[in-house]
């Protein structure tokens, strides 16, 4: 008779609970995990909403549990996650489920796992697996009292970047009954410093030669956050220009470095060994990605592209190859910042704040306006850029225009300038925003509604008559004005005028988008 | 009934190509002879396929005689044949006149010069400018200025023409009922105020390819000469071109660039003789027209920056990131002055390229 036997003979109670967490989106909600032995036909009935992946966690434990040499008498065990209303998924109930079957059984103490919660992977001989979405798991669970963790070994990192957790890293349930018994060791997460940085990681705007009026525009993408497309024959750098974007973005803060950690913590990307992410992201989806693939979602949801690139840069590459639907989706997410999946099991929520930096050619053979090279007919040219929807164009608030290099641009050895220097004026301006819109739910100026300009953006007699004239002289459209008048907001803050001048507005006016009058020869 | 009526029957027959219209008239002579020939005679000649023969003679009836003239009517347009005082001398001197011409509004006459202007459609800013710039200075002189109606060169040519209120006239390679292209709808109404359209082609004729290189002789045709604006190496001026020279016509180039692929067929005529004409008076002085004096360069009034910004701009677009990097002002202030200088018309923008106009003096 196994030690498990009398235990349970000894036993008033074959009840048993602890906790573990569920994950919608990147918040976790706290789910109590039951189990409950009783006499009947030798089974394991789990109840709960439960996904198919954590249906399957039944055939996992049972046999893992087999492995550990430990043999569980015939009884009826009945596991229950509760709230029973909310859907789960994913394989992270594994180590949960196995460890209250243990407790039930008796061969863990029950107050061992006071105010702690399990997550991970097993594998049919016991071992604990990497698991995705510990960092958010971790993370509500600590802003809901939960204080102390046991996840994979190989989850460790996630755990600890968790300021205040306590965390348990094992590498199989060996190893959770001798922790059980005293020999595991608990490591506290500490508090996350953020290293300071010299220079501009990765690329560098002063490898670009020519091209300034793009980057100007890139600079003032990055400063107020608005989305920027790039019209251009092959070859004139516009993805070089783009992949630059995120060295001149500001510094992550520590909130939003974790804002990220935690979605690509679900998505299975983060790196454990490197800690939170320390670069904004650049993510560059080939055209021929889904329509899930870009927002997110899917019937097991996952996030997208546009989340996985929160706080850095979305860049759209031949943004006329996309399918139309796939760019059309982009339309919510641009607005609100973030994109809600609903399923019939319940809604998640991703964020999806983002620059969003797109790039085409001005027509299918890619070399209008210049004449000798292109003979499309007008026709063709109007076709190609059709294939992009108006109310798509109109939350795009920069177009530039970048033009073939020539060799003297490429010869001539002038120093351009460094990326350091273009992003110490971008915090500049950001600090100026952040400032202005204190007590608002948004940061930037290229997240401002028609409304919230009205507030925050007043314009001088002379600048009104101004911008009446322009909008007269090129018939503009009511979103161009709007944009307009944002995009010089931005230009102004990174003079650090509190005033908006002609010359901030005449500036915008260059950049404004693609509008019917656009290719008008 | 007449023998015009008869042509005009015969002009309207739209499933016969004209090319073996021409055949049949050369062999018959006159189209009364057509409508009352036998079918035996037609299959014998072999011009026309056993279709052609069918439909020919199920429309040799008086019917469709009326029929045509009731169409004509409703369209509003004209018709005439070689012989009548209003159809074109110089158009009934070549080797095969058309031997019936719809048109609307007024034909040529042969009281001034008549010009015809011919290029690319996919045409650059300078050959938009310069033809622009031609068609005003010649209509201005009372040159006829006769072009196609097509997209590019043409149009801007008949609107360089229209904007100096002169005589312009189009030739179709459709039916004159047909618009082609849709987006000259206005141009054609327009046209149709002081100059004339005209074609050979049936009513509701589309314009299949084949119909231009035909039109293109009338358009010659119907000029004492040819002036080629822009055309690639290989391109539809340049067949204008040739049957000018067939047809005994003058022809003139505008000099491109040497190597730009729009100007190859224009430098390449100046090559091998013809007139090159970088001004217009250099067409009007051929045709012993004293151009009017053009009020002299009128001074555009420009601050000291916006000379300087448009000092650097040319004919030919130019990126905005030139013109940062050869003005050396700041972005802000050089489209500022850009917008001024927009505002006065004399700077154009495709995109964020920039371009000179030239200036709209009446």
């Amino acid at each position: 008779m196994d030690k498990g036997f009398w235990l349970l003979l000894e036993r008033s109670s074959m009840f048993s609970k602890l906790y573990t967490i569920a994950l919608l989106g990147v918040e976790g909600c706290p789910v109590c995990v039951e189990a409950d032995v009783s006499d009947g036909l030798p089974q394991i009935t789990m109840v709960g909403t439960l996904g198919a992946q954590v249906r399957e966690a039944r055939d996992r434990v049972w046999t893992a549990i087999k492995n550990l040499g430990l043999r569980l008498p015939a009884k009826r065990i009945t596991i229950n996650l509760s709230p029973a209303d909310i859907r789960k998924e994913g394989t992270a109930f594994d180590l949960p489920i196995a460890a209250a079957i243990l407790i039930s059984f008796g061969y863990l103490p029950e107050a061992f796992f006071q105010g702690t919660f399990l997550a991970g992977e097993l594998s049919l001989n016991g071992e604990l697996c990497r698991t995705n979405g510990i960092l958010p798991m971790a993370f509500s669970a600590y802003k809901n009292g939960i204080k102390r963790c046991i996840i994979p070994k190989a989850n460790k990192k996630e755990g600890t970047m968790v300021q205040g957790m306590e965390v348990m890293g094992i590498g199989s349930l060996k190893e959770l009954l001798e922790a059980a018994d005293g020999q595991g060791v608990w490591e506290s997460g500490e508090l996350y410093e953020p290293e300071v940085q010299n220079g501009v990681p990765g690329l560098n705007f002063s490898e670009v030669h020519g091209q300034q009026a793009a980057k100007r525009a890139m600079e003032i993408a990055a400063a107020g956050m608005h989305n920027v497309l790039m019209i251009g024959p092959p070859g004139s750098g516009k993805t070089m220009l783009a992949k630059r974007i995120p060295g001149i973005l500001p510094e992550l803060l520590s909130g939003e470095r974790m804002e990220i950690s935690k979605i690509y913590s679900v998505a299975g990307l983060l790196d454990t060994e490197e800690g939170l992410i320390k670069e904004r992201p650049f993510r560059a989806p080939h055209h021929t990605i889904t329509p899930t693939a870009l927002v997110g979602g899917g019937r097991i949801p996952k996030p997208g592209e546009i989340s996985l690139a929160e706080y850095g840069v979305l860049f759209l590459d031949e943004l006329t190859e996309f399918h139309k639907d796939t760019i059309e989706m982009l339309r919510q997410p641009l607005e609100e910042h973030e994109v809600m999946i609903s399923r019939v099991n319940g809604n998640c929520k991703y964020p999806a704040d983002f620059i969003l930096a797109a790039a085409m050619n001005p027509c299918a053979c890619g070399y209008y306006p210049d004449r000798s090279v292109c003979t499309c007919t007008q026709r063709q040219i109007h076709k190609y850029l059709d294939k992009l929807s108006r109310p798509f164009l109109d939350r795009i608030d920069l177009c530039v225009e970048t033009e073939p290099i020539r060799y003297s641009q490429l010869s001539s050895g002038k120093r351009e300038e460094d990326s350091a220097a273009i992003r110490r004026r971008v915090e500049k301006a950001r600090r100026i925003q952040r400032e202005r819109y204190a007590g608002e739910t948004f940061y930037c100026n290229g997240e401002l509604t028609p409304q919230m300009m009205d507030r925050y953006i007043c314009l001088g007699e002379k600048e009104q008559n101004y911008l009446e004239k322009i909008f007269r002289q090129l018939s503009l459209s009511a979103r161009a004005y709007h944009k307009i008048v944002k995009t010089a907001r931005t230009i102004a803050d990174l003079e650090g005028s509190g005033e908006i001048t002609t010359v901030h507005l005449s500036e915008a006016v260059c950049y404004r988008s693609l509008d019917h009058k656009f290719w008008n020869q | 009934m007449e023998e015009k009526e008869y042509r005009l029957w015969f002009c309207s027959l739209h499933k016969i190509q004209l090319s073996k219209k021409k055949k049949l008239m050369g062999y018959f002579q006159k189209a009364e002879r057509i409508f009352k020939a036998g079918r035996k005679e037609l299959a014998q000649l072999r011009i026309l396929t056993e279709e052609e023969t069918d439909f020919l003679c199920s429309m040799q009836e008086e019917g469709a005689v009326m029929q045509a003239e009731k169409r004509r009517k409703e369209a509003g347009a004209f018709f005439c044949i070689p012989g009548e005082r209003e159809y074109p001398y110089l158009l009934s001197e070549i080797a095969d006149p058309p031997f019936g011409i719809f048109y609307k509004g007024r034909l040529p006459s042969t009281e001034t010069v008549t010009i015809a202007m011919v290029g690319a459609r996919a045409c650059s800013n300078y050959g938009k400018e310069m033809a622009y710039f031609f068609a005003r200075e010649l209509a201005k002189s009372e040159v006829q200025i006769v072009s196609g109606l097509a997209r590019g060169i043409d149009g801007f040519s008949h609107g360089g023409a229209l904007y100096a209120k002169g005589k312009t006239y189009a030739v179709l390679g459709c039916g004159i009922d047909v618009v082609y292209p849709p987006e000259h709808d206005r141009m054609y109404r327009e046209i149709l105020e002081e100059g004339g359209i005209l074609t050979e082609y049936p009513f509701g004729m589309p314009p299949y390819r084949w119909n231009f290189p035909p039109r293109n002789r009338v358009i010659s045709g119907l000029s004492n000469g040819v002036f080629v604006v822009e055309a690639r190496g290989k391109s539809g001026s340049l067949i204008t071109a040739d049957f000018a020279l067939e047809q005994g016509r003058d022809v003139f180039a505008l000099p491109g660039r040497a190597g730009d692929p729009l100007s190859l067929g224009t430098n390449q005529l100046i090559k091998q003789g013809a007139v090159l004409a970088d001004k217009p008076e250099d067409i009007l002085e051929f045709y012993q027209i004293s151009p009017k004096k053009r009020n002299g360069k009128k001074d555009l009034l420009l601050e000291t920056q916006e000379e300087m910004v448009y000092a650097n701009l040319g004919l030919e677009e130019k990126h905005f990131n030139r013109l940062v990097q050869e003005t050396g002002m700041g972005t802000g202030d050089l489209m500022e002055i850009l917008l001024r200088l927009s505002e006065k018309g004399i700077v154009g923008q495709t995109g964020q390229y920039f371009h000179k106009i030239l200036p709209k003096e009446p």
